[in-house]
């Protein structure tokens, strides 16, 4: 009140406000003008420059390792790497004590940056828009597609680790080498598989864990009358939901898009009979708290003892012989059912990737590579109880996948590894029906009541937006 | 004779500072003096995102790849986007239903502290809790209340209201979703209102209250016609703010729900933001993100225009 008092008689408000405004105006138009004229210049100026420093650096690097097998490499400065926080934390110490570990040696200052697993993803974007961030980022599934100019080429290390140890497996390359260029280098798989409680299954008959879909939703109806149902999540999150449904479609003989990567394919009479079949599952054996479901939720409900069996990596198992959990004998794991066309599985993997804007490119490559060798790699998947599968074959040799005959069953699943947007190339299309969670709710609303032909049609209609944006 | 004049023009010539003081002193450059730094602020954390945001929007930027100009186009995929028509309407829905049950609930818990009773301050104090908790935190602990396996919502309702049977899936389903994101908003928005509306109700006159008691006036009639008009300009500006924080309103969403189950609670900013940074594609997150500006310049326009149109 006292500031109007005053002001009144020196510069009538009007008058001040006016003056005001006009500058403002002024200003952001200059702010436009630089906007529109420097920024499209400016930004594709960068990015050039980042692809070439990047090309150079890669290029130096592949000198320095060369020359560096018999001298040591020397390094500086500091490296930060951004990972999620994985469902076994006695991995993730492990990581975290390797890195202190190559980071003593060669006088580097690690920092391992571990958030939620659905958070990576909006922070990768970030740093990568912001040409700042961390020097590695441990991506996801197809991630190196989306984001090929932004990284190194890592072709050097990729060949080297191939040749030594007896290459990666299929779909892992297909996620990790763009257009022909390694850009990732694949570090793990963390496969899903049933997990479930024998007793409360034998009590409604069942000896072992369903083999088909058909059995499933018979021995599914028993476990829901019985107050232990089978649960799985149709919720949109990243690792469980994506990992049960791509696999039922797929299953099922359904897809999203043909071999071409272009021409969506959706629309189909397998589609159809996995979405019905999806939907009985729904209303006899699930409830529908599973729509909520995030990639968490299925652990709590298990280790709460509230549901008999759910698709999972090894984290359930191994979280409640950890607690020593009176039902940890209890639990058993089992392979995924089969539907009419065998068994398929979107695995969640992940892969290092050496950011282009990084400034300390050398070292990065060099850490990506060392963690791959034995005496580390070995450490890190017995560390992780089997939680983790290897990339490499020839680690197939580790002890901690035979020791517990509980935890075998995850790396038979590796064989029915599929990319996501299969049988499609790992596009950007594919990311983005993915990203949208198309496929998922295409199950959850017909789990919903929406028909299955026009949950279908939906899922169509936007799946050909992403694939054919030009076409009207 | 003839020097006199001219050594007093001297002596009176001001110095370089007075001159400068004077220059100063005029309106216009003052103005702007004071004006800069507020004015520098602006360009560079307002315009310069909000004109970069534009910019974006007009382009088909992907994470990692420069973009092309190519006009309205993503706008008009936005309105032919099933999800997106969901989101308009989910973010219409949300902020409507939150800020009517904000305003009246913070109405009435207003016009109660503003009675005498003992430990008021107290409770002042502690009903602003909401407020003050970074939704984060709190909206975690509304994730933990609403989960199907501890919900105390359920234990509620099964040990003391005796409910049988399936209980409701409070995030699971579409509609219950929208209606728990929408409770959640209420309860942390409520305090806002209630304090900056009990602010407003300690400037009514006494004096008008005693008056209206003489002539008769029973409670309702001094709350519609003395009350009400006095703090209407407050609740103006309250409604105002509180529309544009719940139409714009991220984390809480995110955290409960991260704009599922099937995008029943995807509001704008989740959905730009999951097109953008989840999906990569930059220009068409960007387009989603600037629907909301017309929309809200009309809402502050219309509120703008009956505030003037008060104070007249």
């Amino acid at each position: 009140m006292s500031d109007n008092v005053d002001m009144t008689p020196r510069i009538p408000r009007r008058k001040f406000l006016k003056r005001a405004g006009l500058a403002a105006a002024g200003l952001t138009l200059g702010a436009a003008g630089l906007a529109a004229c420097g920024d499209p210049t400016s930004t594709s100026a960068t990015s050039a420059t980042t692809a070439a420093s990047g090309s150079n650096a890669g290029t130096t690097a592949a000198g320095v390792t060369a020359a560096g097998a018999s001298t040591t490499k020397q390094f500086s400065g500091e490296l930060r790497l951004l990972q999620w926080v994985s469902f076994v934390p006695a991995a993730d110490e492990e990581f975290k004590r390797q890195a202190d570990e190559w980071g003593k040696k060669n006088n580097v200052k690690v920092t391992i940056e571990a958030i939620p697993g659905n958070e990576v993803q909006p922070k990768t974007v970030a740093a990568i828009e912001a040409k700042a961030g961390p020097d590695i980022i441990q991506m996801d599934y197809n991630w190196p597609w989306l984001y090929e100019t932004a990284l190194v080429d890592m072709s050097k290390e990729y060949n080297d680790l191939k040749t030594k140890f007896g290459g990666f497996f299929p779909f892992l390359e297909g996620n990790s080498v763009v257009n022909g260029t390694p850009r990732a280098i694949p570090y793990c798989v963390v496969p899903g598989a049933w997990v479930y409680r024998k007793s409360w299954f034998k009590e409604v008959g069942a000896d072992k864990f369903p083999e088909t879909w058909d059995q499933f939703l018979d021995v599914g109806k028993k476990l829901k009358a019985a107050n232990h149902p089978m649960l799985q999540t149709m919720g949109q999150t990243f690792g469980d939901s994506p990992g049960m449904w791509y696999s039922f479609l797929w299953e099922h003989g359904g897809k999203e898009v043909m071999e071409d990567g272009k021409t969506v394919a959706i629309n189909s009479p397998e589609t159809l009979a996995a979405v019905e079949k999806a939907v009985t599952i729904y209303n006899n054996v699930f409830t529908p708290d599973v729509l909520a479901w995030d990639d968490n939720s299925n652990n709590k409900a298990f280790l709460a003892e509230q549901i008999s069996a759910t698709l999972n990596g090894a984290s359930i198992y191994l979280t409640s012989k950890k607690q020593n959990a009176p039902f940890a004998n209890d639990l058993a794991h089992a392979i995924q059912p089969a539907g009419p066309q065998g068994r398929a599985a979107t695995q969640l993997n992940k892969t290092h990737a050496v950011m282009g804007y990084s400034k300390n490119v050398d070292a990065a490559r060099d850490f990506v590579n060392w963690i791959m060798q034995p005496d580390q790699y070995n450490k890190w998947l017995e560390a992780g109880g089997a939680y983790s599968i290897y990339s490499l074959k020839s680690y197939d040799s580790n002890p901690v996948y035979t020791k517990d005959p509980n935890l075998t069953v995850f790396k038979e699943t590796i064989q029915y590894g599929r990319n996501v947007g299969w049988p499609g190339p790992p596009s950007q299309a594919a990311s983005q029906a993915f990203s949208k969670y198309l496929i998922v709710n295409m199950f959850a609303a017909a789990a919903k009541g929406k028909a299955p032909k026009d949950a279908i049609a939906d899922t169509e209609a936007e799946l050909n937006k992403i694939y054919n944006p030009n076409k009207k | 004779m003839a020097v006199q004049p001219q050594r007093l023009e001297e002596a009176y010539r001001p110095s370089a500072l007075t001159r400068l003081r004077s220059f100063l002193d005029r309106e216009a450059v003052f103005a702007w003096i004071i004006l800069t730094p507020a004015l520098l602020i602006l360009a560079l954390f307002i315009a310069y995102p909000f004109v970069l945001g534009i910019w974006l929007s007009l382009t088909d930027k992907r994470a990692s790849v420069p973009g092309n100009f190519i006009g309205i186009e993503n706008f008009i995929k936005d309105v032919q986007d099933t999800i997106f028509q969901k989101t308009v309407v989910n973010t219409f829905v949300y902020t409507a239903v939150a800020t009517v049950f904000k305003l009246i609930l913070g109405l009435a818990l207003a016009l109660l502290m503003n009675q005498p009773f003992r430990g008021k301050n107290l409770v002042r104090a502690f009903v602003l809790l909401p407020w003050i908790v970074p939704t984060v935190l709190s909206t975690v602990a509304w994730q933990w209340m609403f989960d199907p396996s501890y919900s105390v919502l359920n234990w509620t309702l099964k040990n003391w209201l005796g409910w049988s049977g399936a209980f409701p899936s409070w995030l699971g389903d579409p509609f219950l979703a929208l209606c728990c994101v929408i409770a959640v908003n209420i309860w942390r928005g409520v305090p806002f209102f209630a304090i900056s509306l009990l602010a407003g109700l300690q400037t009514v006159s006494l004096e008008l209250y005693e008056a209206s008691a003489i002539d008769g006036a029973n409670p309702a009639q001094r709350f519609w016609h003395i009350t009400l008009p006095t703090i209407r300009p407050v609740l103006t500006i309250v409604t105002l703010f509180s529309v544009v924080w719940t139409f714009a309103d991220f984390q809480l969403v995110y955290v409960l729900t991260r704009g599922g189950p099937l995008n029943s609670t995807q509001l704008f900013a989740t959905y730009a933001y999951d097109t953008a940074l989840r999906g990569g594609q930059i220009g068409l997150g960007a387009s989603i993100a600037l629907f909301m500006f017309p929309i809200l310049a009309v809402v502050v326009f219309i509120i703008q225009r009956s505030l003037r149109r008060e104070a007249h």
